[in-house]
C-alpha cells in the first residue's frame, strides 16, 4: 500500500499542476472562448486527478467507491469539453454546433447517473491498485465517449491538414501530437473492466494539457521537431542518469554488499554524482547533434549571415549597403521578399531604400508616427506577423490592428528594427521563407544581430559620408580662399585692363560719332556701322567683365571681425547709403514695416551691410526684369522689409519684393557659388557669388539661417534669422 | 578752357580719356604717378582732378590728402576698381567730391565732370 501512497502524492502534484495551467490560461485571456473551454477541460482533469488520488488513499471499500464516483463527476464532462475545444481550435464551432450541444446534454444526463449503482459497483482489486467495476451505463458512456474521441481526433487532424504553412501549421501539429498522447489516458478505464494495468494513464492528460496550453498561450512556438527532440532527449538522458543508481541499488544490492562490504552504497552514490555532472553535457551534446541535423539548412544561412554582418561595416556607400543586405537575406535565407526602410529626416518618414524579389509593389514609405513605428520604438525588438495576427484574434487593440494592416501592406512576415542608441534608424522587412517554414527564435536572434550590425554599418557609412562631405567642403573652401587671395591681386590688374578697354572703345565710338560721313558710299557707311557695333560690344563686354571682377573682389575682401549689437535701422540706413549708387530707391515703393521696438541683432555691421546690399540689389534687379519682361502698365516695384522676434531668441528679417521671382527648378541652386539667373542685360549681370557669400555670412559668421520662398511672376521672399541680443552683451 | 588733371598709371587710359575730353573742349594734362600728380596740381592748376587710387609710389588717397592740405578748394573725383566701402568713406571724409568705380563709362564720367566744371 506504500506504493499507492506514493502514487497518490504524485497525483496530487499533477492535479495542482493542471489546476495551475487552467487558471493561467484563463487569466491570460478571460474573454476568449477557447481559453474558457480549455480551462474547463483542465478543471475536469483536475477533478479526475484529485479524486483518483483521494481514492488511492481511501481505506475501505465504501469510500473507495465514493471517491471513484467523484472522479466520474469530472470524467462525464470530458467528451463534450474535449470535442468543443477541438471545434474551437480548428475554428469550426458553428459547423459542429449540434454535436457540441449534444455532447453537453449527454454529459449532464450522465452527471447524476455516474453516482448510481448502474454506473459503478463493487470493487476490483489487482496488483497495483483497485477500481470500481463498470456497470451497463458505464458501457454506454464509454461507447459515446469513443464516438466523441474519434470525432475530436478527426477535427484536430482536419485542422492540421487545412492549416497554412508556417506558425499556424506548427500550432496545429502541437494540437495533433498532444491529442494522440491524450489517447493513452484511456488506459485508465481498463481496471473498470477488470484489466489490471499500472495506473499511469493520468500522466498523459497532464502532458496533453501542458502541450495544448503552451501552444495556445505562447505566440512564438518552438519548431515542434525541436521541441519533441529536446523533450525526448531530456527524458532519455535523465532516465538513465537518475535510473541507473536506483537500478543499481535495487537489483544489485546484495552483489555489491558481497563485493564491497559495508560501504557498498558509495558505488551508487558516486555513480549518481558522476552521472549528474556528466548528464547536462551529454544532453547538450546529443541535442546539438540532432538539431544540427534537423536544422542543417538554418544553421547554414545563420553562419552566412553572421559572417556577412561582420563584413558589412566595411561598406561605406549607404545604398550599396542596403542592396547588399537585402541581397544576402533573400539569397541565403531564401525569402520571397526582403526590403529595407530607412529614416529620412527631411520627410520625417521611413522610406523604402532597397528591396529584392518582389513582384507586388510594397509600401514605399511609412510615416514616423504610424502604429508599427511606435510599436518598434516601444518594444525595440522584432515583430512577427503571425504573432500580431494571433494577438489580434485574442485581444482588441486598435494599435495592433493598425500594425497588422501595415505589415500586410509591407508583405512582412518579420519586421526587424535597427537601432543606434535609442534612435530607430530603419527596419528590415522580411517576407516568407520560400520553404514556408516558420521563423524560429534562433532565426530571430540572428536577425537581431544582423540588424544590430546593420545599424553600426549605417552609422559608419553615414559618418563616412559626412566626412567626405566635410572634406569636399573643406576643399571647396580652400579653393575659394585661393581664389580669394588670387582675386585680390589679380582682379585689380584685370579690372584695369577692362577699364582701359572700355575707355578706348567708348572714346573710339565717340570719335566715330563726331565724324562727318557725308559723301561716303553706302557700302562704307555700312562698314562704319559695323565698326560702331563692334566697338559698342567691346565696351559692353569690358564693362561686364569689370562687374564680374568686382564681384570677386567683394567676395575676397575680409571686413572688420567681431559681432556687436545692431538695430535693423542702423544696418538698413547705412546700406541704403551704399545702394543709392546703384539702385534708384526713390523709384520704388520701399517699405519698412517692422516695429522700432525690436531687440538688437547680434551681428557684424560690414557683413550685414553686404547682405542687405545684395538682397536689395537683387530685389531691384528682379523688379526691373519683371518690368522688362512683362511690361505691365500699372506695375510698380515694391520692396518691403519686415521683422519680428522668434520664440527661440532669434529675429526674423524678411525681404520681400514683387519682382520676377525665381523658377522652382532654380530655387535650390540659388545659394550655390557661380549660379546666376541674371544674364539678360548688362546692367544686371550677376557673378553668381552674391547669395553664396550671404549664406556664408549668415550661417557661418552669425549662426543664423536663411531661406528663400519664391513664385515666378509673383516675387521673392528672403527670410533671414539672426540671433538677438541686449546691448550690453555685445562682444568684440 | 576748363582744365582737368588725369591721374592714372595706365597710359592707355590717360591717352584716351584725354582724347575724349579734348573733343569736348576740355584741356587736360596727365600724371602717371602720385608724386607727379601732386607737382602737376600746383603747376597746371586744374579745375578738376580725376584721381586713380591704386598706383605705385604715392597712392590716390595720399595724393588726395596732400592736395587737399594745400588747396582745400580743390575739386577731386576718385576713380577706383576698389570696392571697399571703407575706402569710399575715407575718400569722402578727405574731401573727394565723388567716387566712381572702374570700369567706368566715359559718358557718365563726362556728365559728372561737366557738371562740376560748370559750377566754377
Amino acid at each position: 500500500m506504500d506504493n499507492l501512497k506514493f502514487l497518490s502524492i504524485s497525483l496530487f502534484c499533477e492535479s495542482f499542476f493542471v489546476a495551475a495551467i487552467a487558471l493561467f490560461v484563463l487569466f491570460k485571456n478571460p474573454r476568449s472562448r477557447v481559453n474558457i473551454v480549455f480551462s474547463s477541460y483542465s478543471f475536469t482533469g483536475f477533478i479526475f486527478l484529485f479524486f483518483t488520488a483521494m481514492m488511492f488513499l481511501a481505506k475501505d471499500e465504501y469510500s473507495i467507491i465514493f471517491w471513484d464516483r467523484m472522479v466520474y463527476l469530472g470524467v462525464v464532462f470530458m467528451p463534450s469539453l474535449m470535442f468543443h475545444l477541438g471545434a474551437l481550435i480548428s475554428k469550426r464551432e458553428k459547423e459542429y454546433k449540434i454535436w457540441i450541444i449534444l455532447g453537453y446534454v449527454i454529459s449532464i444526463i450522465f452527471f447524476p447517473i455516474s453516482q448510481t449503482d448502474y454506473f459503478l459497483k463493487d470493487l476490483f482489486r489487482y496488483k497495483w491498485g483497485f477500481h470500481a467495476v463498470a456497470q451497463p451505463f458505464h458501457h454506454i458512456f464509454i461507447s459515446i465517449f469513443l464516438v466523441f474521441i474519434i470525432g475530436y481526433l478527426y477535427i484536430v487532424y482536419q485542422n492540421y491538414h487545412n492549416s497554412s504553412p508556417g506558425q499556424e501549421r506548427n500550432q496545429a501539429k502541437y494540437y495533433l501530437i498532444a491529442s494522440v498522447v491524450l489517447m493513452l489516458t484511456s488506459m485508465q478505464f481498463m481496471p473498470a473492466y477488470k484489466i489490471g494495468v499500472y495506473p499511469v494513464g493520468f500522466f498523459f492528460i497532464v502532458v496533453y494539457l501542458a502541450i495544448v496550453g503552451y501552444a495556445m498561450v505562447k505566440y512564438r512556438l518552438m519548431d515542434i521537431r525541436i521541441a519533441a527532440t529536446r523533450t525526448s532527449v531530456f527524458i532519455a538522458v535523465y532516465t538513465i542518469i537518475l535510473g541507473f543508481p536506483f537500478v543499481l541499488t535495487a537489483s544489485y544490492r546484495d552483489f555489491l554488499i558481497n563485493r564491497v562490504g559495508i560501504n557498498w552504497f558509495y558505488i551508487p552514490l558516486i555513480s549518481m554524482a558522476v552521472l549528474a555532472t556528466v548528464g547536462p553535457f551529454i544532453y547538450i551534446y546529443i541535442n546539438k547533434r540532432i538539431e544540427d541535423r534537423l536544422l542543417r539548412e538554418q544553421r547554414r544561412y545563420q553562419d552566412t549571415l553572421k559572417q556577412a554582418s561582420l563584413g558589412m561595416t566595411r561598406i561605406r556607400d549607404l545604398n550599396k549597403l542596403f542592396k547588399l543586405i537585402v541581397h544576402i537575406l533573400t539569397r541565403t535565407v531564401r525569402l520571397n521578399y526582403a526590403a529595407i526602410y530607412f529614416y529620412n529626416e527631411k520627410a520625417d518618414k521611413y522610406m523604402l531604400s532597397a528591396l529584392r524579389d518582389h513582384e507586388l509593389s510594397g509600401t514605399s514609405e511609412i510615416a514616423s508616427n504610424s502604429a508599427l513605428i511606435e510599436l518598434l520604438d516601444h518594444k525595440k525588438e522584432t515583430i512577427v506577423y503571425e504573432e500580431v495576427k494571433r494577438k489580434n484574434q485574442d485581444i482588441i487593440s486598435l494599435q495592433l490592428k493598425d500594425v497588422e494592416k501595415t505589415m500586410v501592406g509591407l508583405c512582412a512576415s518579420l519586421v526587424v528594427p535597427c537601432f543606434t542608441r535609442d534612435k530607430l534608424l530603419g527596419f528590415l522587412v522580411m517576407g516568407e521563407k520560400l520553404s514556408k517554414q516558420i521563423y524560429t527564435q534562433e532565426d530571430i536572434n540572428i536577425f537581431s544581430v544582423l540588424s544590430h550590425q546593420t545599424a553600426l554599418a549605417i552609422e559608419n557609412a553615414l559618418f563616412y559620408q559626412e566626412v567626405k562631405e566635410t572634406q569636399t567642403q573643406l576643399f571647396q573652401a580652400e579653393k575659394m580662399a585661393t581664389i580669394g587671395t588670387m582675386a585680390d591681386g589679380l582682379s585689380h590688374q584685370i579690372n584695369n585692363r577692362f577699364n582701359a578697354m572700355s575707355i578706348i572703345a567708348e572714346d573710339s565710338l565717340d570719335t566715330m560719332g563726331m565724324m562727318n560721313f557725308d559723301g561716303i558710299s553706302e557700302e562704307n557707311k555700312k562698314l562704319i556701322e559695323e565698326f560702331r557695333h563692334a566697338f559698342d560690344r567691346i565696351k559692353n563686354n569690358a564693362l561686364q567683365g569689370g562687374e564680374v571682377v568686382r564681384g570677386l573682389l567683394k567676395y575676397s575682401r575680409t571686413g572688420k571681425t567681431g559681432l556687436e549689437a545692431l538695430t535693423i535701422d542702423q544696418i538698413l540706413d547705412s546700406t541704403i547709403e551704399m545702394v543709392r549708387y546703384k539702385v534708384k530707391v526713390d523709384e520704388l515703393n520701399f517699405l519698412r514695416l517692422y516695429s522700432k521696438e525690436l531687440p538688437f541683432v547680434l551681428g557684424n555691421l560690414t557683413q550685414l551691410q553686404e547682405v542687405f546690399f545684395n538682397l536689395i540689389d537683387n530685389a531691384n534687379d528682379a523688379i526691373h526684369e519683371r518690368m522688362e519682361k512683362a511690361a505691365e502698365i500699372d506695375y510698380r516695384g515694391t520692396i518691403q522689409i519686415n521683422a519680428h522676434t522668434l520664440p527661440d531668441g532669434f529675429i526674423r528679417i524678411i525681404f520681400e519684393d514683387n519682382g520676377l521671382g525665381v523658377k522652382k527648378e532654380d530655387q535650390e541652386k540659388l545659394f550655390t557659388p557661380f549660379f546666376t539667373t541674371k544674364v539678360s542685360s548688362r546692367q544686371r549681370q550677376g557673378t553668381g557669388l552674391g547669395l553664396y557669400v550671404i549664406k556664408k555670412i549668415i550661417g557661418q559668421y552669425h549662426n543664423g539661417r536663411i531661406f528663400v520662398e519664391s513664385g515666378f511672376m509673383k516675387g521673392t521672399k528672403f527670410i533671414i534669422e539672426l540671433p538677438q541680443t541686449k546691448k550690453t552683451e555685445a562682444k568684440e | 578752357m576748363p582744365k582737368i588733371l588725369i591721374v592714372d598709371d595706365e597710359t592707355d587710359v590717360c591717352e584716351f580719356m584725354q582724347n575724349y575730353f579734348k573733343k569736348r573742349n576740355i584741356e587736360s594734362a596727365i600724371a602717371n604717378n602720385g608724386g607727379q600728380a601732386v607737382v602737376m596740381f600746383s603747376t597746371f592748376k586744374p579745375d578738376l582732378m580725376l584721381l586713380d587710387i591704386k598706383m605705385n609710389g604715392l597712392n590716390g588717397i595720399q595724393v588726395l590728402e596732400q592736395v587737399k592740405k594745400d588747396n582745400p578748394e580743390a575739386k577731386i573725383i576718385m576713380l577706383s576698381g576698389e570696392e571697399s566701402q571703407e575706402l569710399v568713406e575715407k575718400a569722402k571724409t578727405l574731401g573727394a567730391l565723388d567716387f566712381i568705380h572702374k570700369p567706368l563709362e566715359l559718358s557718365e564720367l563726362s556728365k559728372v565732370v561737366s557738371l562740376l566744371i560748370a559750377k566754377k
